[in-house]
């Protein structure tokens, strides 16, 4: 098979960059995964976006990718169930506290001002938390939540109706090469010959990255997630609880309290599965912060992989020294559902024009070796 | 004696209960037959099935999500049904019939102005419960350190259990019902293959295990497989459940066949539900479902479903051929009719009608008169336990079933995991405890426990013999699955075209999430869903109250259907833990 613009990994960050490629008019298109659409990480999420970043590249990244998403419901044919409810960092600082406010001024220049709260306003308007220790709370009405199966099934019926392929349970094995380029792809079926091929596979990108020699400063780390059984809509926000291991918990717009704790920490492997350990400290958590969560059900566990980098922040385009026609977009550290509108977008442009968007320029995978790390320090879970 | 009875109330109404019962089987025999309204499409939901997995819910003042079935009714309890605000109702009302899954992805509501105003509509007043801040008692966790867990206390378990345990093993059964013995205890027919009525053939094994003093614990639902451990769960009704961590070399599920209910048009009636539920509320209970009955089915199962239901009083139509898998053997026939069951056949379509309630049931163009009808047509193993373990699920034909890929002694891909039972594949109670016995031995090997090789053949000998002379249509498909397991494959047979209805928008495969039929082929044909993890995203299929307990294998057998793969290629969809809804309270409890 020959095609124009391979991608291996069809999670929500390959189907972003294949959508917008085709919608620039570039059908000829794969997207290759191993498994089906999202299998790895992206149908594993907790599903949220904020544009609350402690970096400016970072927050001036998601503000951009943010407002796409707001669009994509009337550009898809799916619905992405996108609802602005907010982010709510519970504090229990002084330190950190005023931290939140000077950086709130920057958020302010960049459009995106949230709110400091006393813990009498976090007793008031949401009256369900704990605020016991607590002293104060940051609210960022900016960000909220998504449907992440959704928008990635409106990425992929967009790309299947303009000519693009979508082929799963096909696994990359290997990345030919010819002379200093990336000739083809090897796979588990016949091999993909393509001008331009960009490795998406989340934590999985160095398994295939290796074959030519190349490895990313990406680390999987373990992160488990559950969804409690449909509750009547009480919990108004993200609530996030920065003293408890980050436990955080949304309610779905089914009635489902879905959440996570940072905890136990299993770095370095990508074996999948769950932990009795994280059950009971999930719970702990979850009545110390919303008290009334202690007659709620557990309805289902599972566990997905952040593919963090040094700095939290993600890997875009390549490195002048790799072979040409290779690309990467991985390392979200856990933002890729956020970010990936944008990164779609700006790849897009990368590929079909060479043309780097400024807002991708800190992201360069050659930023590690010349100091030039993004210095993220807001990051949950 | 007489029975304490007393008064509970449901919504402020009162109704009569019998001490010591299920709340589900008290407000069943007051007349009380809508346990749940559906909010996405405005209907009276009834129960399908009384297990503790069952997915209806009920609020009391301490607990908002209480199971209709683990809790025991008490004196004084004031109870509600979750309902819909007046404003969800009115929306869903005037909109009913754009609402599938394609609901929100119309392109008029989808667009981002429009999405702001329906999503916060939506979001204003579900009908579930919020739960309540009461602080129940102290939640104490346990321990239970076995060398053998079984999981079920069917006769296949109870005889392993009690084989193992005569063999000098250290074993224990849990079992998540109330009552010990699986679907005998509630089974008034024989056992052909050695002339004993099911029940009293329970009541032998049972005390086989009380003399043995096997440990027996009800109530207790093994809750999943985890990095750190297995979980179990002691279902508290009206109190706390409290939390068991499982510790055993080796696990054997002996969990029996769970019926499931099939498909067709208006299924979500009140009062369609699952024939052991049937039996269960008849014949240990003693509550009669109804007095005009429907049993949907062709195995030997439905023919004594069929049978006993008679025998308590009510009329009963048998209506075979919707399962297509296999005949209803003649001399059973002959039998039903001895006894005056109508036996009907059905072709094309069912269809239910009533008004909140059922009262007639046309198979093909035959109106029968009908105020109940029990689901005998469809079973499936507990596949969640299986997925969690990594055992690969095979179709067989014959057991029209979908089944765990196991070897002769039940040993399956995972080394600590054994299937015994009907699970197995092997549906006569006595055989298939003798099956049973030769995994005991097997095991008991494995346990280093003083078994001579012999031994361990001769059982297994015995049952495959007794097994290929008096049922060899079993044997032969049993064969074939233990045949594929040690050829290091699935068995991949095809399932005939099944019977559905008319129109599939009003056949429900998943009640917990209001999921359609109708949903199903849309996903599979309009977006093009061939693999059920994506379908299941799309649908929501599998991932409410029950986790896939009641549609997982409908749902595989309608992609089946439509793709025209074999079930066992469709594959099941990730069913993870919890097995059954747990409260965080519980969980908080657990120890270090």
């Amino acid at each position: 098979m020959r095609t124009k613009v391979a991608i291996i990994g069809g999670g929500i960050v390959g189907l972003s960059i294949a959508y917008n490629l085709v919608k620039k008019g570039e059908r000829d298109v794969v997207i290759i995964d191993r498994k089906h659409i999202g299998y790895g990480s992206s149908t594993r999420s907790v599903a949220q976006f904020r544009t609350h970043f402690w970096a400016d590249e970072n927050a001036l990244f998601a503000i951009e990718s943010r407002k796409i998403l707001l669009k994509a419901g009337g550009q898809l044919n799916f619905n992405p169930l996108v609802e602005s409810n907010g982010y709510l960092w519970l504090l229990y600082d002084d330190e950190i506290l005023e931290a939140y406010h000077r950086r709130n001024m920057r958020w302010s220049e960049l459009g995106v001002a949230g709110r400091l709260l006393s813990p009498e306003d976090v007793r008031v308007i949401h009256p369900y938390i704990n605020t016991q220790g607590m002293t104060g709370a940051f609210y960022g009405p900016q960000n909220g939540r998504l449907h992440h199966d959704f928008l990635m099934f409106g990425y992929r019926n967009a790309i299947l109706k303009e000519g693009g392929k979508v082929l799963e349970y096909l696994e990359a094995k290997k990345l030919l090469m010819n002379g200093n380029r990336i000739r083809a792809i090897e796979t588990s079926s016949e091999p993909i010959e393509a001008n331009k091929v960009v490795v998406a596979a989340g934590v999985w990108s160095n398994e295939i990255l290796q074959t030519v020699g190349l490895q990313l400063p990406i680390t999987p780390e373990r992160k488990e997630v559950c969804v409690t059984e449909p509750m009547k809509p009480f919990i108004k926000t993200f609530v996030i609880n920065t003293k408890l291991k980050s436990f955080l918990i949304a309610q779905t717009l089914r009635g489902e309290g879905i959440g996570s704790l940072d905890h136990p920490p299993v770095k370095g492997t990508l074996q999948p599965g769950n932990t009795i350990e994280f059950l009971r400290e999930f719970s702990r958590a979850a009545i110390a912060t919303i008290p009334a969560l202690r007659k709620a059900r557990m309805l289902r566990v599972w566990s997905g992989f952040y593919e963090v980098t040094p700095d939290h922040s993600h890997i875009l385009g390549r490195n002048p020294e790799w072979p040409e026609s290779l690309y990467v977009a991985a390392g979200f550290s856990g933002h890729g559902l956020m970010m990936a509108p944008l990164v779609g977008k700006v790849m897009a442009e990368l590929l079909l024009e060479e043309k780097v968007h400024p807002l991708m320029k800190p992201y360069s995978p050659t930023r590690f070796e010349e100091g030039k790390e993004i210095r993220e320090t807001l990051v949950i879970g | 004696m007489t029975e304490e009875v007393f008064e509970i109330k449901l919504n402020g109404e009162r109704v009569l209960c019998k001490k010591g019962e299920p709340l589900a089987v008290c407000l069943y025999r007051s007349g009380v037959k809508q346990f749940n309204y559906s909010s996405k499409h405005q209907r009276s939901r009834g129960f399908t099935n009384l297990d503790w997995w069952m997915p209806e819910r009920l609020q009391s003042e301490q607990d908002s999500f209480l199971n209709p079935y683990a809790a025991i009714n008490e004196k004084g309890l004031s109870l509600k049904t979750p309902k819909t605000g007046v404003a969800h109702r009115l929306l869903t009302k005037t909109v009913s019939k754009l609402i599938n899954s394609e609901f929100p992805h119309r392109p008029t509501i989808r667009k981002p102005p429009f999405w702001r105003l329906t999503s916060s509509y939506l979001r204003r007043d579900l009908p579930h419960p919020l739960p309540s801040e009461t602080k129940g008692e102290a939640v104490e966790p346990t321990i239970l350190e076995t060398d053998v867990l079984v999981v079920g206390s069917g006769i296949s378990g109870i005889c392993f259990a009690v084989k193992l345990k005569e063999l000098g093993g250290k074993v224990a059964v849990i079992e998540g019902d109330h009552i010990c013995g699986g679907h005998a205890v509630y089974d008034e027919s024989t056992i052909d293959s050695i002339g004993k009525r099911a029940r009293d053939y329970v009541e032998t094994v049972l005390k086989r295990a009380k003399d043995e003093r096997v440990p027996l614990l009800t109530d207790v639902v093994f809750n999943g497989f985890f990095d750190d451990g297995a979980l179990g769960i002691r279902l508290g009704g009206l109190r706390a459940d409290a939390p068991m961590l499982l510790k055993a070399k080796f696990f054997v599920f002996a969990t029996g066949l769970r019926d499931l209910p099939c498909l067709f048009e208006n299924n979500d009636l009140p009062s369609h539900m699952v024939a052991s539920s049937a039996l269960k509320l008849a014949n240990y209970y003693g509550v009669k479902p109804g007095s005009k009955g429907v049993v949907i089915g062709d195995s030997e199962y439905a023919v004594r479903t069929a049978l006993q239901l008679k025998k308590i009083g009510t009329s009963v139509t048998l209506v075979t051929g919707y399962g297509n898998c296999r005949e209803v053997r003649k001399e059973y026939l002959a039998g039903l009719q001895e006894e005056g069951v109508e036996i009907t056949t059905v072709v094309k379509k069912m269809r239910a009608e009533g008004r909140g309630k059922l009262e007639f049931l046309t198979v093909d163009d035959k109106k029968l008169a009908a105020d109940f009808v029990a689901s005998a047509g469809c079973w499936s193993p507990a596949l969640e336990l299986f997925g969690q373990a990594g055992i690969h699920i095979g179709y067989s034909h014959w057991m029209n079933c979908l089944l765990p890929m196991h070897g002769w002694y039940g040993q399956t891909a995972n080394p600590s995991v054994f299937v015994i039972g009907r699970s197995s594949g092997v549906l006569d109670e006595h055989i298939s405890s003798a099956f049973a016995e030769a995994t005991a031995y097997h095991i008991a090997k494995k346990l280093k426990l003083k078994v001579n090789e012999n031994q361990v053949m001769t059982r297994l000998n015995d049952a495959k013999e007794t097994l290929s002379r008096r049922y060899p249509q079993n044997y032969e498909a049993y064969c074939k699955l233990v045949n594929c397991y040690e050829a290091g494959e699935v068995l991949n047979e095809p399932r005939p075209k099944p019977v559905y209805a008319e129109d599939p928008r009003k056949v429900f495969v998943c009640v917990c999430e209001d999921v359609t039929l109708d949903d199903i082929y849309r996903g599979v044909k309009v977006h093009g869903f061939q693999d059920i993890e994506l379908l299941k995203r799309y649908t929501g299929i599998g991932t409410g109250k029950c986790q896939g307990k009641i549609c997982l294998t409908n749902v595989v057998y309608a992609i089946s259907d439509l793709t025209g793969k074999p079930p066992s290629v469709v594959g099941t969809f990730r069913q993870r833990p919890m097995v059954v809804t747990t409260s965080l309270e519980s969980l908080e409890a657990l120890r270090s």
